[in-house]
This record gives structure tokens, sequence and C-alpha cells, in this order.
């Protein structure tokens, strides 16, 4: 009985904690509501990518291909991405009719909460006490700098975080009938998401094994289910690794030794202040509990998370490392937890459940008291521009060209992706330039807004691929180009720079004397090009 | 012995309503700007996207596993199903819509079968 009501105190304190993350973290970051009338919450490019990506496949009905107007116009060219979380994202938005952005910051969010409780339960495989004191670490995922990556799109990551936590569980329970198979599907999907954390867990599982030998706990059969486990996530990932083999592969990896240091928006151990005393005091009572024979996983996946971070020393790598950081609140937990733990345990020798649970929350409470920032906004997006692009999305041919001159939120170029037409923006140096020299011109220098990783791969039959970014004239996207080539035009009536927002303006007007109609105005202009003589030079 | 499955799948799909049940009230709690039936279709999203589909196929694993362990493994199991079947269904042709209902609804199905053969070889 008395076990009974311990595992009840100790779930609850585990669901009330992951209400307190949800609320510090989801509710927080999307204003208390899950519907927003546009997507609220976004800081970087790459999030509106994933809202790009995810409708795509609803449109589409698979990640076959991806969207024309996402690749330059190109509608042949393969879902070179990680498929799984834009395909639970897209799930997930048809089952809660909520939109795809506020779907994913829910899962997103949920995702990363999923991440502490697989943690727990890693390190609780351990010792539950040490578990209970370690959860309060997961504070840090949304305190800056660690909670960039939810505002930025960085989502896939966090979900194949939790999967690899949840696969290094896994290998702590190895002696399951079919657990290989387990396994197995984890590490697929970890492949699926975010291939890095797959090439992560292949290292801590030669870690893993390595370790277990030399302590003559592994057996040969042991061995043969893991190469069995290894060939079915191989077969059942075949697929997309051929894809991403002639995709992000194909330019090779970068193994030179040098140096990368973070840079503003980085995490770095700092950031954890008073906390990282007890992260270096764990590491150092969790390598001579490993030294001493204690067999623990996590405290292993603890340090070798730790040492993944620090890898920015080889230059391929240097990006996945501080991407890792970012997760550090999770990885890192059991440190803090044993160090806590065993000092304890040298002046209290009876431990019970609820010691654990009083540390916990003073832990937490403290790192919320001392560091926790609300962090809300509407981000880089506001209801004006969404209208504007939501209307072009609506309103124009799907074959209709579009180009933007200045405007703020512009400079991140997956923004425009949602308007689902092909698009371009006027370089803002030569914008810049021209406005300086006072002079209205046909030319602009344009870079078309795409996607173009993976050199728009294309398959040319079964066995045969091409690149259409090696196969023309790139010129085409970035270059010189008479704006008379599009079809709409956007112009911003405002913006930080009063100086371009008003060259915007002279060039609107010499626009319209050329024909062209203003057929949206909410203080985003956008002009419907009517004569093919569309603008003429002058000076002003 | 399929009795044993089921009383034990009622036991626990006792205990995971009242976590869907306290997951409601929590997120109503913190979206409180949020209308109920929207909370609601999210939170009824979640569990059966994400929750339902992956404690089911763990419910192979029945009697090697606590409930806590095989729903948090289950969601992580689940999603990587999801995802992967998803993936290469659409690539096969069936379109991405039918698969919200479709896929958690087979690997409902899947994971009772599992683990009903399960038992019966053990017993036999």
């Amino acid at each position: 009985m008395r076990l009974k009501l311990d595992s009840a105190v100790e779930w609850a304190y585990v669901f009330l904690f992951a209400v307190f993350l949800a609320y510090i973290g989801m509710a927080a970051a999307m204003d208390h509501r899950l519907k927003h009338t546009f997507p609220y919450g976004f800081s970087a490019s790459d999030a509106f990518g994933e809202i790009a990506y995810t409708e795509g496949i609803q449109e589409l009905g698979s990640y076959k291909f991806l969207p024309f107007y996402l690749r330059a116009g190109f509608s042949d060219t393969l879902g070179f991405h990680m498929p799984i979380s834009n395909h639970i994202f897209a799930l997930f938005s048809f089952a809660s009719g909520l939109e795809v952005w506020d779907s994913l910051l829910v899962t997103g969010f949920l995702y990363s909460i999923f991440a502490v409780l697989a943690m727990y339960l890693l390190v609780r495989g351990f010792s539950r006490s040490i578990a209970l004191i370690s959860i309060s670490l997961a504070v840090f995922l949304y305190i800056r700098n660690f909670s960039v990556i939810y505002s930025w799109g960085q989502w896939d990551l966090v979900m194949a975080t939790f999967f690899m936590i949840s696969a290094a569980w896994v290998l702590s329970r190895f002696e399951l009938k079919y657990g290989y198979m387990l396994f197995a599907v984890l590490a697929s999907g970890i492949a699926l998401t975010h291939i890095t954390e797959a090439a992560f867990l292949f290292m801590f599982t030669a870690l893993f094994f390595i370790i277990r030998i030399a302590r003559k706990k592994s057996s040969f059969a042991e061995i043969k289910k893991l190469a069995a486990g290894g060939v079915i996530a191989t077969a059942i990932c075949f697929y997309y690794l051929m894809i991403f083999k002639l995709g992000y592969a194909a330019g090779g990896v970068d193994n030179t030794i040098g140096y990368h240091a973070p840079e503003w928006f980085d995490a770095a151990l700092g950031q954890f202040g008073f906390v990282q005393f007890l992260i270096i005091g764990g590491l150092i009572v969790s390598l001579f509990l490993l030294f001493t024979g204690t067999e623990s996983t996590a405290l292993v996946f603890g340090v070798f998370m730790l040492l993944i971070g620090y890898t920015n020393f080889i230059s391929s790598f240097a990006p996945r490392a501080f991407q890792t950081r970012y997760l550090w609140p999770v990885h890192l937990s059991a440190l803090i937890g044993v160090l806590i733990y065993f000092l304890l345990k040298l002046v209290i020798k009876e431990w019970k459940t609820i010691y654990s649970i009083l540390i916990g929350i003073i832990l937490a409470s403290s790192i919320t008291y001392a560091y926790y920032e609300k962090n809300s906004g509407s981000g880089i997006m506001d209801q004006r521009h969404w209208d504007m692009l939501m209307w072009i999305r609506e309103n124009t041919p799907k074959d209709a060209k579009i180009i933007y001159f200045y405007g703020d939120p512009y400079s991140q170029e997956a923004i425009l992706w949602n308007q689902k037409r092909l698009s371009y923006r006027v370089s803002m140096e030569d914008f810049a330039n021209a406005a300086k020299e006072r002079k209205i011109k046909r030319e602009y220098v344009v870079n078309v807004a795409a996607a173009d990783d993976a050199e728009l791969l294309y398959r040319k039959s079964l066995f045969s691929f091409g690149y259409h970014y090696n196969e023309v004239n790139m010129s085409e996207y970035f270059g010189k180009k008479s704006i008379c080539y599009f079809d709409y035009f956007v112009l911003d009536r405002g913006g930080m720079q009063q100086a371009l927002a008003q060259y915007n303006l002279l060039i609107a007007n010499e626009l319209v004397k050329n024909g062209a109609i203003a057929v949206f105005d909410n203080g985003v202009l956008v002009l419907k090009k009517i004569k093919v003589d569309c603008i003429e030079e002058r000076d002003f | 012995m399929k009795k044993e499955i089921f009383e034990q799948l009622k036991k626990e799909l006792l205990i995971i309503g009242a976590i869907s049940i306290a997951s409601l009230i929590s997120f109503k709690l913190i979206f409180f700007k949020e209308s109920f039936f929207a909370v609601l279709r999210a939170v009824a999203a979640v569990f059966w996207l994400l929750v339902l589909p992956g404690f089911f196929i763990m419910l192979y694993w029945h009697d090697e596993l606590k409930l806590f362990e095989r729903l948090i493994i289950g969601i992580a199991a689940g999603t990587s199903i999801i995802g992967l079947a998803s993936y290469y269904f659409g690539l096969m042709g069936l379109h991405i819509k039918y698969h919200t209902i479709l896929l958690p609804s087979a690997m409902i199905a899947i994971g009772i079968i599992m683990a009903l053969n399960k038992k019966k070889r053990t017993e036999g």
C-alpha cells in the first residue's frame, strides 16, 4: 500500500510539473490561446518554412514532391528534408482543427515535455529519488537562449530528441522480448525526423555496448539482436536515406578540426547560471560512479550528451553541437540530480520520496524566479502582412509571379512561401543604393524566394536523378531583372526604415502612372501590372 | 486468457481516461483565453494521435513494463510509427487527409492483436 501511495504521489508530481512546463513554455508563448489568426510567436524564416512544408503535404497529399512555390517554380522536386515531423504536424492540424502554425507550436512544445518525461524514465531506471530532483532542470528549456528553438522552428530537433532519449531507455531494457524491434522503430523515427540525432544515437549505442562488453555484461545474443535492429531500421529508412544521400549529403562532410565559437543566440553552459556549478559537480560525481562500476544508462547518456555539445571543434559538427545544447536542460538533468542526492545522502541516511519532491520544487522555483522571463509576443509576423499574403494566395492566378520591395518581414525569406506563389525579393543592397542615387529603375537585383537546398533534386527515371539547380540558368532566379517581368508588386507603405518605405511609394506612384492598379491596400500595397511596359526610368 | 488482457486494459484505460480529464482541465486552465470546445478538440487530438496508438502498440509488453513506462515510450514509438506510415502511405498515393483516422485505428487494432497473440503463445 505504501508503495502504491509513493507511486501515486510521484506521478502526480510529475504530471503537475509537466503542466507547469506547459504553462511557462507553450501557453506563455501562445498568449494562452490555442487559435491565432496569423502565425503567432514565430521569429525566424525556418519557422515559416515549416508552415509551408506542412501545408504543402496537406495540399499535395504526401511528401513525395514539394510544391512549386517552394522550389523556384519546379513542381517535380523531391521532398528532401526529413519528413516525419511535418507529417505529424499535418495530421495534428487535421485532428485538432487548429491551423498548421498553431499545431506546430502545440506539438513542438508537447514533444519537449515528452522528452522531459522520457528522460525522467531513464533517470528513474537508476534512481527514482534522483529522477525527481533531476527533472527540475527542464525549466531552462523555456529560458533564453535555450528557448529560441521554439520560435525559430526547430521542432523536428525537439521531436528527434524525444525519440533518442526513448531509444536510450529501450537500450537500458534491451532484455525485453523483441526490444530490438522497438529500438529499430525509434531509430528509424529519429533518422527520418532529424538525422543528426540518429548519428548521436549510433555513437551512444556503440559506447553503451562497449561499456557492457568491458564489464562482461553483454552476450553474443544481445549483439545479434542489436544487429537485427540495425538491419530493420536501415530497411525502414532506405528510401529516404537514398534521397538524403543524393540531396543534403551530396556535398560531402567537412571533418576538419577547427574551433567554432558560440554566437549570440547559441546556448552555453554559462547560461545555466548558478546551476552550471551543479552540472559540473554532477559530471565529476557521475564519472566517479561510472568508473567505479555503477551501472546507469542515464549517467552515461548525460555525460555523452555534454561531450556532444562540445563537438563544435569538428567543423561539420559545429552547428549540430550548438543545436544539441538547446536540449541540454533535458540531457544533463541526471547530472544535477546525482550530485544533490549524493551530497544530501551524506547527512540524511533514510531517504524518502517526499524529500526529492521538495528539493525538486525548491530547485524549479529558484530557477524560475532567478532566470525565467515570460517569452511572449507575436514575433515577426503581424495581421496586416498575413492578410496580404492570404489575399495573394486566394485572389491571384496560380502562375502569378510576385515581386516584393522593401518591407520588414520580407528579410525572412520563408514567410513569402506562405502565399503559395512564385515570388522574388528585391535585393535590399541594390534597392538602398538606387534610393541613395535618387533613381527609379526598371531593373533591380532580385532573388527568388525559394528553398534551393539539395540543388532542387528531382527524379528523371526510377534510378536516375537530376538537379535543376545545375541544369538551368540560375541567373534567371538571381540577378538583375526587369520588374515588368512580374505580375504583382508588393510595396509596404511603412517600416523600420522610413527612407526605404518612401522610396517604395515613389515606385508605386510610377507603376500606377503606367497603368498598374491597386488591388489590395491595408498599409501593405499590392499592385497588379496591366501594361507590359510597366515603369519608366527616371531620376527624382 | 483474453479476459485477463481485457481486464488489465479496462483498468489501464480508466487511468488513461483520468489522465485525459486531468489534461483537459490543465489545458483549459493554461489556455484560459480559449474556448472550451477548442481545448477539448486539441486534447482529444493529442490522445487520439499521440498517446493511444503508442499505448496499444506497447500493450505487447504489458507483462514486462509498467503502465507509465509503456505510456511514455509508447508516445515515442507511436509517433514514430505513425510518422513513418504516413510518409510511406503518402508516397504510395494514399492522401494524408485519410491518415488521421486510418493510422491510429490500425495501430490500436494491431496493438490489441499483438498482445492477444503473445498471450496465446506464452500459454501455448
